[in-house]
């Protein structure tokens, strides 16, 4: 492997290594606004020159291809007089917005000033101005005054989501970032630009305003919008979820995620069933526990419960078991009337469902319709989801049950049609608010860490399952209680013989998801093809006849 | 507007003044395209070899040897390779290759039909500035000259060795003048240099091999073919070979397009070719020899300076385009240099950031020294400004508006001074009647 | 934006098509042709409107944006009417060492307008541009496509009367 020197420090590089991506493996931060990992190299910046001993003059890093014995200084007085330079050019025409702009905390104009610049300001002349609250996508708005010119954005759509979206308009310092007039931002994939700006020019409509940085708390998580389960973060604060964010993950979804994904949170935050209720009346927790256990146990066999393939492998594992060995029950499912999302070749999946692969592992896949309808059931437990606000007509079904239950996150069409006939209510935990893990479609089951405390008294799925099996006085644990967190335990005890699922040590997964031994090898998976990526341009290939409307996406 | 020199003093200017050049018949007539039927009859390396050996050098402004810039392209490619002609000229000063378009389109012609021979190429773009349209339709009719006689096109010469022609019009940026935002521009789209490496002679137009040769350099070569590199190579001054257009404007009586072998004495292009200043009570100044991105030069040095490549870089200037400019006094050098700093941010493609924010902010800070609103301290934050600018960009416009701005500030310090010193110009006029 | 408005379908003439289709031949790439589609279609209308760029795009098969950057960069291209006669007056240093500033206020004073804009009946347009190429002739101008050469006011006025 070629050896490289920098600032006198000896590393070992890959054959073709990217300079800065190889100085930053080995701990050197060489500041950067255009240089991207996963996008075309355009050297516009020039904020990562670095001195190459040999050569002349100072080089960008980010067009260095590491050569055997190069030797680089990155803190010589010349390198830094540079950077101040760059900086310096950068901030001339740079609103000082920080007051007021999202990006503060995680600015790099921020973050490089106040590393490499704390230069007094030197400028007099009249900054050049731009229009500041640009319209550019349902997702994302441009102010043109902080825009450094970097092309991320730009490159991002070209290279990743496969639509020229973006480009830049004028010349020199008066260029621009520009959509065609009426034709904005819209790729599905459009939120992702946000994350690439390195600075406070391209805003999220959804995040703007809402926190500032410093006050968010993270949390690894997984996207539960649909069977990828792009690796997401939590960013929270005030016990609500302020924003997501994606995390990188090269088998899965790279550094993106797409924008249904990224938006469709306020259920968390809003609109929650807090507690449990029966009768028009608010119950205790425990209480609402001891009503479910009673009805079951009068009931079983005959109860149909539903699971939904939203819910984690442990909920899924402990329900599961609970319902065929502790207290078996039949109709068992998993389901859901959800309709599938549009699917591409990127990132997004038809499966609007985190976890349906788990389910299929377990032999729970079923037909929703049938099981909340289920004729030989007396009892009905319905456990995540929305069955009735996919399909308003099977409210009409509750009431053929002696006793309908549901565990739900929100007051949504179900909790509805449940008070309707008269039955209970639990509130359940949302995934942001319990650590847990989820099989996307591959196979591939990885862990999400708890964001959020849960929402009043809700419970995850899994401590409903456990409280009900205490409140039915049965024997739940096969190998003993476990003392301390329960996930590994559900693991270890309640696996199914001859499952799908891996194995899994929880305290060990992979930090890219764990696939199962049944595939030969976890090939590392770029996110698409060369067909993939030529089917992903097709959206805007052709040119629509001229009566058409424009093709919209997702 | 060539003056009557001897006639191996000129070879690019021979037939400026015959009516009817342009046409066809009349190059062939004067001999025209029989250096190329020669060229055809040798081997491509043979080809590249003699224009080597004539040590003619790129005149758009980089001086490259012509004939090394041509070896670059790499053996047994299997992609094709492009020729592409740099008509764009917008280096303020500098007009040659108008005159070249216009009076002598098939000189041009010849030289790349030589050329693709050369290098094995089958496809020349001429990218052809967008003001000089009246030039463009000259030289196209040419072209079609050219195809009706079966010089261009499927078999030239009877070679068998296509040649084909496209005149490609650019829109008004002086940026598509550096040769990869010249291709990016070919390729429809906004003239940004690229990074580099890789570099046009193996990943170029299209992302194949090309080389691209400013009008003035392979107008040369049909000489070089029939004549030979060695004739070539004498004529002129140590490495600085054969002979050059030009072009002289500003305060002399007779400003205009002329030739002569390099090396002749500035004194003696200003003096009996140009006719010398145009007010007798108002001596040169300054001069700016080879288009507005080299250093200026003050009266003693240009009136000492040989006009070669050579003396020129030892001088702390650069022949360039040879667009040369001359200064009379009575002109304020701090309002010249705002001039040429607003062209500079008014060109900037504005990829990269020093060039993009350094030339506005040079350009703002010079027309506040000229009118007023100015710092004394601004002098040295110029100066450092050109540090951050120079050598840390994508391509040389950066740079190009640097050289004028320093050599301007140390050549000129004392009326900088003054402008501070005054709070703006001091002058009644910037420039006299 | 609609495209079905009537001057979408006159974007190009079927002969400016042909033409453009022609050249095409000569170009591995679609893209390659943008210029010389705009070229065309400004020597059609004179300038280049939202919807000509959006034709333009379909023609070549590139998305929109591209050609709004295009048009945006190249200083040539007119995305607004400019006037029947635009005057380009070059105000780099040779115009300017020979007296491009007295022609910019002559047409200042006599027609009020500057930079960027047009007579109330549109006829004429200035435009400051830069180096044209011409520096022997300073101080210069070019009338739409023409050159105009060694000029002063008088010089000027005499050029534009002329005009039909």
């Amino acid at each position: 492997m070629p050896k490289i020197r920098i600032d006198d420090r000896e590393i070992e590089v890959g054959p073709h290594e990217n300079l800065i991506a190889a100085a930053g493996r080995a701990g050197v931060h060489i500041p950067h606004f255009c240089w991207h990992p996963a996008l075309s190299v355009a050297g516009n910046c020039r904020q990562c020159l670095v001195e190459i001993e040999g050569v002349p003059k100072l080089q960008i890093a980010c067009n260095t291809p590491v050569k055997d014995g190069m030797s680089i200084r990155t803190r010589s007085a010349v390198v830094q007089e540079a950077r101040r330079g760059v900086l310096e050019f950068l901030l001339l025409n740079h609103p000082i917005d920080c007051p007021i702009c999202d990006q503060a905390g995680e600015c790099r104009l921020q973050e490089y000033y106040m590393s490499h610049g704390l230069y007094d300001a030197r400028r007099n002349v009249d900054k050049v101005h731009k229009a500041k609250v640009v319209d550019l996508g349902p997702h994302v708005l441009l102010d043109g005054e902080r825009c450094v010119l970097c092309t991320r954005c730009v490159r991002f759509c070209t290279e990743v989501a496969g639509v020229d979206e973006l480009y830049v308009k004028e010349r020199g310092s008066h260029s621009e970032i520009a959509t065609f007039p009426g034709q904005p931002l819209q790729n599905p994939y459009s939120g992702n630009v946000v994350d690439l700006c390195p600075v406070g020019a391209l805003l999220s409509k959804d995040f703007r305003f809402k926190s500032r940085v410093w006050w968010l708390k993270k949390a690894d998580s997984l996207c539960p919008s649909c069977a990828r389960g792009c690796n997401i973060r939590i960013d929270h604060h005030w016990n609500q979820v302020q924003r997501l964010v994606p995390r990188h993950n090269p088998e899965v979804n790279s550094y993106w995620m797409c924008d249904r994904g990224r938006v469709e949170f306020q259920w968390v935050n809003e609109n929650r069933l807090l507690d449990a209720e029966h009768a028009g009346r608010s119950l205790v927790l425990g209480d609402a526990i001891d009503l479910l256990a009673e009805r079951l146990q009068a009931a079983a066999p005959a109860v149909a419960v539903l699971l939904s393939p939203k819910l984690a492998n442990e909920d899924l594992l402990v329900l599961h078991h609970l319902f065929t060995a502790v207290l078996p029950i039949a109709p068992l499912g998993a389901g859901s009337l959800e309709p599938p999302q549009p699917e591409d070749a990127l990132l997004r999946r038809a499966d609007p469902h985190p976890n349906t692969r788990a389910t299929e592992a377990l032999g729970l896949a079923a037909d929703a319709r049938r099981l909340c309808s289920a004729p030989e059931a007396k009892v009905l437990l319905l456990i995540g989801d929305d069955p009735v606000g996919w399909d308003g007509t099977l409210a009409a079904a509750f009431g053929r049950f002696d006793f309908v239950a549901a565990a739900l996150t929100n007051h949504n069409a179900t909790a509805a049609a449940v008070q309707a006939a008269g039955g209970l209510l639990l509130p359940l935990a949302t995934w942001a608010e319990y650590a847990g893990s989820f099989t996307n479609f591959e196979g591939r089951v990885q862990r999400f860490e708890a964001a959020l405390a849960p929402a009043g008294s809700a419970r995850t799925g899994f401590e409903l399952g456990l409280e009900l099996a205490a409140a039915l006085r049965r024997d739940f644990w096969p190998a003993g209680k476990p003392v301390g967190p329960v996930q590994p335990a559900i693991w270890k005890q309640l696996l199914p013989a001859g499952s799908a699922l891996p194995r899994l040590d929880w305290e060990a997964v992979p930090p890219h998801g764990l696939v199962p031994t049944w595939r030969k090898t976890a090939r590392p998976r770029s996110v698409w093809s060369d067909e993939e990526a030529a089917d992903a341009r097709s959206w805007y290939a052709a040119p629509p006849a001229p009566a058409a409307e424009a093709e919209t996406h997702g | 507007m060539s003056t009557g020199a001897p006639a191996v003093q000129r070879i690019l200017s021979l037939r400026f003044d015959t009516p009817g050049a342009h046409l066809l018949g009349t190059y062939q007539a004067a001999g025209g395209y029989s250096a190329g039927r020669k060229a055809f009859t040798r081997s491509p390396e043979a080809v590249v070899e003699e224009v080597k050996k004539s040590g003619l050098r790129g005149r758009g402004g980089a001086g490259f040897p012509a004939g090394v810039k041509w070896g670059f392209i790499p053996k047994n490619t299997e992609r094709p390779v492009y020729l592409c002609i740099n008509a764009d000229e917008s280096e303020p000063g500098t007009f040659k290759d108008r005159y070249l378009m216009e009076k002598d389109p098939h000189l041009l012609l010849e030289g790349i039909l030589i050329t693709c021979w050369a290098i094995r190429s089958h496809d020349c773009y001429i990218y052809i500035r967008g003001e000089y349209e009246a030039t463009r339709r000259v030289l196209q009719a040419a072209v079609d000259e050219a195809y009706a006689a079966g010089l261009l096109g499927p078999s030239p010469y009877g070679s068998g060795w296509r040649v084909d022609v496209t005149l490609h019009r650019g829109a008004g940026a002086y940026i598509c003048g550096e040769e990869t935002g010249l291709l990016e521009s070919l390729e429809g789209k906004r003239g940004y240099p690229r990074i580099k490496p890789p570099f046009p002679a193996v990943v170029g137009l299209f992302q194949c091999p090309t080389i691209i040769n400013n009008v003035e350099t392979i107008a040369a070569v049909p000489w070089i073919l029939e004549h030979g590199g060695d004739a070539y190579a004498k004529i002129g001054v140590g490495k600085s070979t054969g002979t050059k257009l030009w072009c002289i404007s500003g305060h002399v009586r007779k400003p205009g397009l002329y030739e002569t072998p390099l090396g002749v004495p500035f004194q003696e292009l200003l003096e009996d070719y140009a006719g010398g200043m145009r007010h007798p009570d108002r001596p040169l100044k300054a001069v700016i020899p080879g288009g507005s991105s080299v250093p200026v030069m003050t009266r003693s040095e240009a009136m000492g300076a040989s006009m070669d490549y050579e003396s020129l870089a030892q001088l702390g200037t650069m022949l360039g385009s040879a667009g040369v400019m001359v200064l009379e006094e009575g002109t304020c050098m701090v309002w010249a240099l705002a001039v040429i700093t607003r062209f500079y941010a008014h060109e900037s493609c504005g990829q990269c950031t020093p060039c993009r924010e350094g030339t506005s902010w040079l350009d703002d800070i010079f027309w506040r020294l000229e009118r007023g609103g100015a710092r004394p301290e601004d002098i040295a934050l110029v100066h450092s400004l050109c540090d951050n600018m120079l050598g840390t960009t994508i391509c040389v416009l950066s740079d190009a508006c640097v050289m004028p701005v320093k050599s301007f500030l140390k050549k000129f310090k004392s009326e900088f001074d003054a402008h501070i010193a005054h709070g703006r110009c001091p002058q009644p006029q910037p420039v006299l009647d | 934006m609609a495209e079905t408005s009537a001057l979408a379908a006159a974007v190009l003439t079927d002969a400016a098509v042909a033409e453009l289709e022609e050249l095409a031949r000569r170009y591995p790439t679609r893209e390659a042709l943008l210029l010389p589609a705009l070229w065309l279609v400004q020597r059609q209308h004179g300038w280049i409107s939202a919807e000509a760029m959006q034709y333009v795009a379909r023609l070549l098969g590139v998305s929109p944006v591209r050609v709004y950057g295009v048009v945006s960069f190249y200083h040539m291209f007119h995305d607004r009417p400019p006037g029947k006669y635009n005057i380009q007056v070059c105000q780099t240093l040779s115009c300017s060492l020979l007296g491009a500033e007295g022609l910019l206020s002559h047409l200042q004073r006599r027609f009020g307008i500057g930079h960027g804009e047009s007579t109330e009946d549109g006829r004429f347009m200035v435009q400051r541009v830069e180096c044209l190429g011409a520096c022997e002739h300073a101080p210069v101008a070019q009338i739409n496509d023409d050159f105009a050469f060694d000029l002063t006011p008088a010089k000027l006025d005499a050029l534009l009367e002329e005009l039909p």
